[in-house]
C-alpha cells in the first residue's frame, strides 16, 4: 500500500486570482439553438395573441350589431304600423 | 348585397388558405432544405422570418399612409379603416422584428441591443405606430380625431426611407444581406427559403390588413346602428 501524499496547506496569497470582465461582448455564451427556438416561439406567440384578441373583439361586435339591427328593424316596423293606423 | 358578402368571404378564406400554405412551405424549406450558415450557425435561420416581418411592417406602414391620404381626400370610413389596419399590422410586425433581431444579435454581435442607426430608426417608427393606435383608442372617433390621426399616419411614413437607407448613409453594425447587387445568400436553397418567406409574408400581411379592415368596418356599422337606435328612441344597449 502506497502512502498518499497530503496536499500542503497553502497561504491565501498564493491562491489569489483575478476576475476580469470579458472584452468585446459576451461572445459564445448564448446557444444558437436556444435563441432560434426563442425567436420562432416569439413570432407565433405574438401573432397568436393578436389574432385571438381580434377574433374575440370581432365576435363580440358581430353579436352586438346583429342584436341592435334586429331591434331597429322591429322598432321601425312598429313605427310604420302605428303611422298607417 | 349577400352576393357581395359571399364573394368577399370567399376572397378572405382564399387568402387565409394561401397564407397558411406559403408559411408552411417556408418553414419546410427553412428547416429541412436550407443549409446551416457556416459562420453564424443555426441562429442565421432567424433571418428567413426576421426580414419578411420587417417587409410586412413596411406594407402596414404603406397601407396606413395610403389610408390616411385617402381619408383626408374622401372622408370615407373605408380609407380610415385601411389606415388603422395598416398601423396595427406595423405594430405587430414591428414587434416581431424588434424581438427576433436582438435574439439574432446576441449570437452574431455578442449583445442584444445597440443604438445602431437601423435599430434606432426601426424602433422610432414602431413607436410612431404605437402612438397612432393609442390615439385612436383613447381620443374618440370623431372627424377631428380622424384627421389628426391621418396626419400622424402620413408623418409616420416619412420615417420609412430613413430606416431603409440608414445602413448605407450612417453605417452601423446592421448587416446589408439583401442589396441591389444580388445579396449575400450563396446557396440556392437559402435563396428559395428567403423568396418563399417574402412571398408568404406579403400574402399574410394583405390577409391581416383585410381581416383588421373587416373589424373596423363592422365597428363603423355598429356606430351607425347605435345612432339609428337613438333616433328611434331605443336604448342603445339593446341586446335582443
Amino acid at each position: 500500500m502506497t502512502e498518499q501524499t497530503q496536499p500542503q496547506p497553502s497561504s491565501p496569497d498564493s491562491r489569489a486570482t483575478d476576475f476580469k470582465a470579458v472584452e468585446g461582448g459576451a461572445g459564445e455564451q448564448y446557444s444558437g439553438s436556444t435563441l432560434l427556438v426563442e425567436a420562432y416561439s416569439a413570432i407565433w406567440l405574438i401573432l397568436f395573441f393578436w389574432l385571438v384578441s381580434l377574433w374575440r373583439k370581432q365576435s363580440a361586435l358581430s353579436v352586438r350589431l346583429s342584436g341592435l339591427e334586429s331591434a331597429i328593424d322591429r322598432a321601425a316596423a312598429a313605427k310604420d304600423k302605428k303611422e298607417s293606423k | 348585397m349577400a352576393r357581395v358578402t359571399k364573394r368577399s368571404d370567399a376572397v378572405f378564406y382564399g387568402l387565409v388558405g394561401l397564407s397558411a400554405a406559403l408559411i408552411l412551405a417556408t418553414i419546410h424549406v427553412v428547416f429541412l432544405m436550407a443549409p446551416i450558415e457556416s459562420r453564424m450557425g443555426i441562429v442565421q435561420k432567424i433571418f428567413y422570418f426576421h426580414v419578411p416581418s420587417a417587409y410586412a411592417m413596411y406594407i402596414g406602414a404603406t397601407a396606413c399612409f395610403a389610408g390616411s391620404v385617402g381619408y383626408l381626400v374622401t372622408r370615407k370610413d373605408s380609407w380610415d379603416a385601411l389606415a388603422r389596419a395598416g398601423a396595427e399590422l406595423s405594430i405587430v410586425m414591428g414587434l416581431i422584428v424588434l424581438v427576433t433581431g436582438p435574439l439574432w444579435a446576441a449570437k452574431a454581435w455578442g449583445y442584444f441591443w445597440t443604438w445602431d442607426p437601423r435599430l434606432t430608426t426601426a424602433m422610432l417608427s414602431w413607436m410612431i405606430y404605437v402612438a397612432y393606435t393609442v390615439l385612436r383608442a383613447f381620443a374618440g372617433d370623431g372627424p377631428g380625431e380622424r384627421k389628426f390621426a391621418a396626419a400622424l399616419g402620413i408623418l409616420g411614413a416619412a420615417n420609412l426611407p430613413i430606416i431603409h437607407f440608414s445602413v448605407q448613409k450612417w453605417g452601423g453594425q446592421h448587416p446589408t444581406v439583401v442589396t441591389g447587387k444580388g445579396g449575400g445568400l450563396q446557396d440556392p436553397n437559402m435563396q428559395l427559403a428567403f423568396a418563399l418567406g417574402m412571398t408568404a409574408f406579403t400574402v399574410f400581411a394583405i390577409t391581416l390588413i383585410y381581416l383588421r379592415m373587416r373589424f373596423e368596418l363592422t365597428h363603423s356599422r355598429l356606430a351607425r346602428a347605435e345612432e339609428d337606435a337613438i333616433d328611434l328612441g331605443l336604448d342603445d344597449r339593446t341586446e335582443t
